[in-house]
């Protein structure tokens, strides 16, 4: 089972999250009319193996956007923060 | 202001059912009529919040686990930034209104948003069990202590008010829904219903 530590919540089951996308990703500066750049941050994805950085919304408990640290080839799950606080912390 | 319909109105004359043993272990019901208020703190409006309630409701708790309770109120901090506030005086949401500057906070009514189930007797914690992934281990979830989870697929926050009672504050919109998997899984157990329960 993949529990998720909310830093406001304590350590949950998964099943209460929304998973949210690449953490790592760099969305293209507001008003940008980089129509590339929009393509690729919207359409084109990485398939990383290993640590990862996460998005994931605890949407049956706080609501909040946290950044999750997660090993995409075990499932090992570390650190989480919320999103607010930058995708690196 | 409208009339104050409960969304399980229908099933007042619910018979209950006895469990596999003939017995009926559990009581679940409603309660109607009582004061739930959300204060809501901006960015930045933390310190005026607190200030600004302090008279009202006291201080402000930190817990995001258990629940403060004074004066017949029960306060819960259900986000980093959210509280609830459940009980208290008709014009309470009026005093936090006028107490609380509008660009620090705002209080937001919700009786009419969420229906407050409950569920009593020595099988409870088996039934809720079944429904949610929280450890109710008394001494992990004790009296006073709530978590907001789901049952089925639905949000809610669970809050034990006795050793053997917990009340869970379901959206309105989906209180049949939810009402109805609580007492599907009360099933083996045996219960009686009881709606609504008035209290203030």
């Amino acid at each position: 089972m993949l529990r998720i530590p909310c830093p406001h919540c304590g350590l949950r089951d998964y099943t209460e999250f929304l998973y949210a996308g690449d953490a790592t990703k760099q969305r293209p500066a507001h008003g940008s009319s980089e129509w590339r750049a929009w393509y690729e941050h919207v359409f084109l994805f990485d398939n990383p193996k290993g640590a990862h950085l996460e998005y994931w919304q605890h949407v049956q408990g706080c609501r909040q956007w946290l950044v999750l640290e997660r090993d995409t080839s075990t499932n090992a799950v570390g650190r989480a923060w919320l999103a607010r606080q930058g995708a690196r912390s | 202001m409208g009339e104050s319909r409960s969304a399980l109105e229908n099933y007042r004359t619910h018979p209950g059912m006895d469990g596999a043993d003939g017995r009926r272990l559990l009581k679940i019901g409603e309660l109607a009529g009582t004061s739930l208020l959300q204060v809501g703190v901006y960015t930045g409006g933390a310190v005026r919040v607190a200030a600004a309630v302090l008279p009202l409701l006291g201080e402000l708790p930190d817990s995001s686990v258990r629940a403060a309770v004074a004066s017949g109120r029960l306060i819960m901090r259900i986000a980093a930034d959210q509280y609830w506030v459940v009980g208290g005086a008709a014009d309470l949401a009026a005093r936090l209104r006028e107490a609380i500057p509008a660009e620090a906070g705002c209080i937001t009514s919700l009786e009419g948003a969420r229906t407050r189930l409950f569920i009593e007797g020595q099988a409870a914690r088996a039934v809720l069990n079944r429904l949610i992934a929280v450890d109710l281990d008394p001494a992990i979830f004790p009296v006073h202590g709530f978590a907001q989870t789901g049952i089925h697929h639905v949000g809610g926050l669970l809050l034990k008010v006795a050793e053997d009672r917990y009340e869970f504050f379901a959206l309105r919109t989906f209180a049949l829904s939810t009402w109805e998997v609580l007492l599907d899984a009360a099933r083996p157990f045996g219960y009686q219903i009881a709606l609504p329960e008035n209290k203030t």
